[in-house]
C-alpha cells in the first residue's frame, strides 16, 4: 500500500510529541483509504519498536520486562492508566513478538493501544530528529512492503 | 447473650482463625478452612473481615500520599514477584481494589468492579498476604491486625459490597493457582519494599 508524506507526517508529530501538529494533520486524514494507510503506518511501527525494544532471545520473551515497561507507562499519567489495561497492552506487545493471540480484543482498542506504547516506546528511546526520521523511513518502507 | 449474637460471635471467631491461619500457614488454610469458608452463612462474615484487614494493610503502605502511579507499581512488582503465576493476579482488579479501599474519587466503580466477586476476594487475599510478607509481621503483629480490623468491620457497613454473594463455584479453592498458593510464594519471597506517594496525587 502506498504511504503518502501526510499520512507519515501525521505518525512522526505523534511520535513526536507535537500534539497540536498532530492533531492538525490528523484532521486532514479524510478519506477511508487515509485512514486505512495511518493505521498500517502505525500497526508497523508498532511492530517494529516492540521487536527493536523486546526482541526474543533465542525464542524466549522477558515477560518480566514486558510487565515493568507497561506498568511504567501506565504509572506516567492517569489518562494512560485509565486508558491501558495492562492485561490487553502486553497480550499486544507478546503477540507484535509472535506470541499468543489477540482474541477478544476489538479494533478500537488495539489501534488505542498501539498508539500509546508506541509513543511510550518511542518516548523511552529519547530519538533525536534524525533517529526518529531513520525509524519513520523505516515503518513506512515496511508499511509499502519494501 | 442472645443466641443471634452468639452465632454472630462465633462466625467472627472462625473467620478471624481463617484469615489468621492464612497469612501465616495457608497450607494449614487449604486443608482445614476451605470447607468452612464454604459456609454460605459465613462466607460475607470472612468477606468484609478480609477488605477490612486489606484496608488498613493498604492505608499503611501508601499513606500520608497514595497516588495512582503508586498504585501501579505496586501491583505490576506483586506480579513480577510471582514470576510463572503472574497470571494468577488480575492486575486491573487488584489496582482497583487497592485505590477503592484508599478512597480514590477518580475510581467511579464499585466492587467488584464487574469481575466476579469471588475473583475480588482471591484478589483482595493475594494482596494482604503480599503487605504482610512485605511488612514483616510476626504472629502478635497479624493478631493486632485482624483485631484492628474486625473492630472496624463492625463499624462500616460493608454489606454494600456484593463480596458475600456465591456464584456457584467454591470460593478461594483447588490447587497452585489460588490465593493460598499465592501467599505460599510470597511468605517464601518478601515483597518489595517501597516508598510511600498524598491525598491522592495525580498519578
Amino acid at each position: 500500500m502506498k504511504i503518502t508524506d501526510l499520512q507519515a507526517a501525521t505518525l512522526r508529530a505523534q511520535l513526536a510529541g507535537q500534539g497540536e501538529e498532530h492533531q492538525r494533520l490528523l484532521s486532514q486524514l479524510t478519506t477511508p483509504e487515509d485512514r486505512e494507510g495511518y493505521s498500517l503506518l502505525l500497526a508497523v511501527g508498532f511492530f517494529e519498536a516492540v521487536n527493536r525494544r523486546f526482541q526474543a532471545k533465542r525464542d524466549a520473551v522477558d515477560n518480566d520486562a514486558i510487565i515493568d515497561f507497561v506498568a511504567n507507562l501506565r504509572a506516567r499519567t492517569r489518562e494512560v492508566a485509565e486508558r491501558l489495561d495492562p492485561v490487553v497492552a502486553e497480550k499486544m506487545i507478546l503477540h507484535a513478538l509472535g506470541k499468543g493471540d489477540l482474541v477478544g480484543i476489538d479494533e478500537n482498542t488495539k489501534l488505542s493501544g498501539q498508539i500509546l506504547i508506541l509513543s511510550g516506546l518511542i518516548a523511552d528511546s529519547a530519538p533525536t530528529e534524525a533517529e526518529l526520521d531513520a525509524f519513520m523511513s523505516k515503518v513506512k518502507g515496511m508499511a509499502q512492503g519494501g | 447473650m442472645t443466641l443471634a449474637n452468639k452465632r454472630s460471635t462465633s462466625l467472627e471467631d472462625v473467620s478471624k482463625k481463617a484469615l489468621r491461619i492464612h497469612i501465616l500457614d495457608p497450607d494449614e488454610w487449604e486443608s482445614k478452612y476451605v470447607s468452612k469458608i464454604e459456609d454460605a452463612s459465613l462466607h460475607p462474615e470472612y468477606g468484609a473481615l478480609i477488605l477490612s484487614t486489606l484496608q488498613i494493610a493498604v492505608i499503611d503502605k501508601f499513606s500520608p500520599a497514595p497516588s495512582l502511579g503508586d498504585v501501579i507499581r505496586y501491583v505490576a512488582d506483586l506480579r513480577l514477584q510471582l514470576g510463572e503465576h503472574a497470571g494468577m493476579l488480575n492486575p486491573l482488579l487488584a489496582e482497583k481494589a487497592i485505590r477503592s479501599l484508599l478512597g480514590d474519587d477518580a475510581l467511579k466503580e464499585v466492587p467488584p468492579f464487574g469481575e466476579n466477586p469471588e475473583d475480588m476476594l482471591s484478589t483482595a487475599l493475594l494482596l494482604l498476604a503480599s503487605l504482610v510478607a512485605e511488612a514483616g509481621l510476626d504472629e502478635s503483629g497479624v493478631d493486632e491486625l485482624i483485631n484492628e480490623a474486625t473492630d472496624n468491620a463492625e463499624k462500616i457497613n460493608w454489606s454494600s459490597l456484593p463480596i458475600g454473594q456465591r456464584t456457584g463455584s467454591p470460593p478461594l479453592q483447588g490447587g497452585s493457582d489460588t490465593a493460598a498458593g499465592a501467599a505460599s510464594i510470597l511468605n517464601a519471597n518478601p515483597g518489595p519494599s517501597r516508598g510511600v506517594g498524598g491525598s491522592w496525587k495525580g498519578s
